[in-house]
């Protein structure tokens, strides 16, 4: 399948026990918990979960970008240096230029009002000693790697008359511009049609076999994770309850609800009038998290155990962890 | 006064096409004209309702003086064409308008309406538009620093003092000021215009420019803590940018959008003069000549100002119309 | 190949700390948030005790508002000669004349903006309910009506009308002062006719008037709420300016306006006279805008 990246490669970003919390009118909300990952050079890993489990969250508290009524603490490292509540001025030295995001939504996620060339020559020009015409130069070379036709007429447009495909491209151009170590994509298919979204797809594959950026794919379409991440992790209630290399995570799932996603991808075999099977029961209140297990209200499994104990995420087959209080199976 | 703030409609983002280079001059042409197609009826209709209103008043313009000559009061009716029929006193009324004739005044008889609009308006125009740039300068400066410090000590102190410009009313602030620098410290002359001279200018002016201050000052924060929230500003900080060109570049313009709004009729509003600070002030603007106007019926005064303001106003709102589409390239052209 | 329910917007918003294990009713969250809110408590509570005073002022003070008195002709304010706020040329009592005048201002206030209220939103709904050709003659009409200037249309009104009695005076405030909520009830009606229970009243044949009242009216007012308590101090304050001009409250009924006209004449050897209408104005001004305030912060909290 994919060039599994080497484990002894320094890691790109490291996260310890990454939490994030929001004040809110009702109590303070733990969106994301305990997360711990590990993405190296030329890895592409994928992290999904359905909406509200903290996926975006977690990379937002990474790239220094929460709402004013979000903390966030634990560890966050990037190239070996920590950068978790990182001053803003040390941050806007990083972001940009080692690690960039790319948003969910590429209709609103560019200023309407500036035209796509100046929007994108600025990011260099903040950052790099460049003279205009250089900056230029740099930016129509990216927007044509990201494969925009006419690109020399998209400079001068405003974002409006590009269309949504368009739009993602030109994020993901702008994010590329300072050749960042990581990339982290934020669902950066879900907005878009589908024939967009493999176009889109077909450009991080083409940036995994010809970079060395280590890409962080956030989505909740297994078939994205499948088409191109080296591993995964599983979000839940903001914590990570699976991780492990893509294909064992496919093939040997660790957790119920991971099991559960994968039944609910509806197959081409399977009779096209039946609806793929969805994970019974309400997603979980982040204000009001049952005690134990958060996902043992919706577990078929539920044993006495997971109403008492939350389990912890542990080593169940070589690099792939769950946290489930079931044995493992054989 | 702080509900303007809901007058303010956001700009329209939904409609999605764009035009260029010569296109762009011509449809602009285009949208004006349009503009006016609208708005030369608006102004008809103002002047049909304003001279309707007056007509049907009970009581005319002479019924102050009592002892008046029954024949001397027809002569007169008769040199102001009072006798007859009110279409034809309409007819009259608008023809003369169309040339740039507002009429005679009824109580300074030797003096033409447009006459007392000529001397007081600039008087009016010239208070007006200091204390609006004052307060379009300072408002956004108060506004940005508060939506940029939310909720913290300094927004609190901004929103303060913006809602004490808002509460005071003018006829408090105007006189307690010229008591304070007038009377007590003796700084500045408290009455009369002195043809034009800068100390007579100042107090008017800051009475104006208070409230304009409050009311700008809290459109501007709203706009800047709406825009602050948007999508493309988290995008701009993720490029590291730094925060002042986050502010200036991205988020200005479109925060600023509300105060134009504002700014448009606003701007007309106090060209016509503030008839409170006028009366305050002793000064010969055309907000005074329109009080005197209405208090003594003097009709042809009152309407002549009404229908001038009117006229400002719709200027206004088209300039505001057209600085939308340099504002945000998205703003539909075609409506 | 998306999963089938992971995209389920429902699930983020169970989890939003505003929805989720709250079991509070939205009305009752935004009181609750609008009581937690000191600066428009503090309004309610000032223009509680302001109306309270106003009303029963007559129990607190022998005086009458005509009452003169010829030794204490512009004394100034003290508490042993039992004039708290001073006296005026006329040697009345201000303190009396204060809150006689709070009467009148907030009566005129609260019922211009009643009438202005009701025209808005009868206008209002009826142009969007209808919708098509009415709906744009009536907003057309709006339109025009935007382009006079508010105090100078008031003027005329006020002076065409004649009689100086607080009746006329507030009736053109209202008469004047109802496009925009007009405005806002329409746009609000476009939504509500949408609506299922208003379908379901169309098809068993409830007449136009009956649908209107009980499902339309309801529906849509809530929307001006926020409007109608800034619309108070406006017309405070509207109703003041004419008065201070000469043009509303006539003695010997008085009001803030006139007091501190009366007051900014005798400025210079009685400042108290423009001091304690001023004072009482302002707070009164200040008291509404920040209940206006906490009420739009409390129904719309992405605001603050
Ligand atoms: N500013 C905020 N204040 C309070 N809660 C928030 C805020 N932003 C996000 N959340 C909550 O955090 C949780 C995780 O959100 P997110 O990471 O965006 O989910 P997703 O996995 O869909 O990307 C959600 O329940 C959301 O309601
Ligand atoms: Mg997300």
């Amino acid at each position: 399948m994919h060039s599994t990246p080497r484990t002894d490669d320094p890691p790109v970003l490291e996260c310890r026990d990454l939490a994030v919390r929001f004040a809110g009118d009702s109590g303070e909300v733990c969106a994301v918990n305990g997360v711990n990952l590990t993405v190296r050079a030329g890895e592409c890993f994928g992290v999904v979960g359905e909406s509200g489990s903290g996926k975006s969250q977690a990379f937002m508290a990474v790239m220094g970008l929460l709402a004013e009524n979000g903390r966030a603490s634990g560890s966050v490292k990037l190239n070996g240096r920590e950068i978790l509540n990182a001053p803003r001025k040390t941050l806007n030295a990083i972001r940009g230029v080692e690690m960039s995001f790319i948003f969910q939504d590429p209709m609103s996620s560019l200023t309407p009002f500036l035209r796509i060339g100046d929007q994108m020559c600025e990011t260099l020009i903040e950052h790099s000693k460049i003279s205009r015409d250089e900056a230029r130069n740099r930016v129509l070379e990216v927007l044509e790697m990201v494969r925009i036709p006419a690109a020399k007429r998209r400079f001068g447009q405003f974002p409006h008359e590009l269309s949504g495909g368009m739009r993602q491209r030109v994020m993901i151009a702008q994010a590329l511009l300072c050749k960042p170590a990581l990339l982290i994509a934020d669902e950066p298919t879900t907005a878009l049609d589908v024939t967009v979204q493999a176009e889109i797809l077909d450009i991080f594959a083409g940036l995994k076999k010809h970079t060395n950026t280590a890409i962080v794919m956030v989505t909740h379409d297994l078939g994205v994770i499948a088409s191109i991440c080296d591993s995964v992790a599983v979000m839940y209630a903001g914590r990570i309850v699976e991780r492990g290399a893509a294909e064992g995570v496919f093939y040997d799932p660790q957790h119920p609800y991971t099991r559960g996603l994968l039944r609910s991808i509806p197959s081409i075999t399977d009779d096209p009038n039946a609806d793929a099977q969805v994970i019974g029961g309400q997603p979980p209140n982040l204000l009001n998290l049952p005690k134990g297990c958060h996902f043992r209200p919706r577990c078929e499994n539920a044993m006495a155990i997971c109403a008492q104990e939350l389990p912890p995420l542990l080593e169940r087959k070589p690099q792939h962890f769950g946290a489930c209080h079931l044995e493992v199976t054989p | 006064m702080c509900f303007m703030a809901a007058k303010c409609g956001a700009v329209s983002s939904n409609a999605l096409f764009h035009l260029k280079g010569r296109d762009a001059g011509r449809v602009m042409l285009k949208l004006i004209a349009r503009r006016l197609m609208v708005a030369i009826p608006t102004v008809f209709i103002i002047i049909v309702l304003s001279f309707l209103i007056i007509k049907m008043a009970p009581g005319g313009p002479f019924d102050a003086e009592a002892e008046i000559d029954p024949e001397i009061l027809a002569n007169l009716e008769r040199a102001y064409y009072l006798d007859r029929p009110i279409w034809e006193q309409f007819w009259r009324y608008f023809t003369n308008l169309l040339q740039g004739d507002f009429g005679q005044s009824f109580i300074f008889r030797d003096r033409s309406v447009a006459d007392i609009i000529i001397q007081g308006f600039p008087v009016s125009a010239q208070i007006g538009l200091w204390a609006i740039f004052i307060g379009a300068f300072g408002g956004i400066a108060l506004g940005i620093i508060a939506a940029l410090r939310k909720n913290s000590f300094v927004d609190y102190g901004v929103m303060t003092v913006a809602m004490t410009g808002i509460a005071v009313p003018t006829f408090v602030t105007a006189p307690t000021m010229a008591l304070v620098f007038g009377l007590y410290l003796g700084l500045l002359p408290i009455s009369g215009w002195g043809g034009g001279a800068l100390p007579n200018m100042i107090l008017p002016i800051a009475a104006l420019a208070l409230p304009k201050i409050g009311v700008i000052a809290r459109i501007t924060r709203g706009g800047m803590l709406e825009v602050l929230r948007a999508n493309y500003v988290r995008t701009a900080r993720s490029k590291g940018l730094r925060e002042s060109i986050v502010i200036w570049r991205h988020t200005l313009r479109a925060g600023l959008t509300p105060v134009v709004s504002y700014l448009g009729p606003a701007i007309a509003g106090v060209m016509t003069g503030s008839v409170v600070i006028e009366q305050i002030f002793g000064l010969p603007g055309i907000g005074r000549s329109f009080v005197e106007g209405a208090v003594n019926r003097d009709y042809p005064v009152v309407m002549g100002i009404t229908i001038l303001y009117a006229t400002l106003i719709i200027i206004m709102n088209l300039i505001v119309d057209l600085s939308y589409r340099l504002l945000d390239p998205r703003v539909e052209m075609s409506k | 190949m998306t999963v089938a329910g992971l995209d389920n917007d429902k699930a983020a918003a169970g989890a939003k700390p505003d929805a989720g294990g709250d079991s509070r009713s939205p009305a009752r969250r935004a009181f609750d948030r609008f009581m937690r809110n000191k600066s428009a408590v503090a309004g309610l509570i000032i223009i509680g005790l302001m109306t309270v005073t106003s009303i029963f002022v007559p129990i607190l003070s022998p005086k009458d508002i005509q009452t003169v008195s010829w030794e204490y002709v512009l004394s100034p304010p003290s508490l042993e000669t039992g004039y708290w706020f001073g006296t005026d040329v006329n040697g009345r009592d201000l303190f009396v004349r204060t809150f006689y005048a709070g009467r009148i201002s907030l009566a005129i206030g609260l019922l211009a903006t009643a009438i202005a209220f009701m025209i808005g939103v009868i206008y209002g709904s009826i142009s969007g309910y209808f919708g098509g050709a009415l709906d744009s003659f009536m907003m057309r009409v709006c339109d025009v009506l935007y382009a006079l200037p508010t105090l100078f249309f008031i003027i005329i009104l006020v002076t065409v009308l004649g009689a100086k009695n607080i009746f006329i005076v507030f009736m053109c405030i209202g008469a004047v002062e109802w496009l925009t909520m007009a405005r806002i009830v329409r746009g609000q009606t476009l939504s509500v006719k949408q609506k299922e229970y208003v379908e379901a009243a169309k098809a068993i044949g409830l007449p136009t008037s009956k649908i209107l009242a009980r499902y339309i009216v309801p529906n849509v007012t809530s929307a001006v709420i926020v409007y109608v308590t800034l619309l108070i101090p406006v017309n405070i304050l509207i109703e003041s300016y004419l008065s201070f001009l000469g043009l509303g409250v006539q003695e010997p009924l008085t009001s803030w306006g006139l007091l501190i006209s009366q007051g900014s004449v005798e400025m210079e050897n009685a400042p108290w006279l423009l001091f304690f209408p001023a004072l009482f104005l302002t707070v009164t001004l200040f008291a509404f805008n920040f209940i206006g305030d906490g009420l739009r912060d409390a129904l719309d909290p992405k605001d603050r």
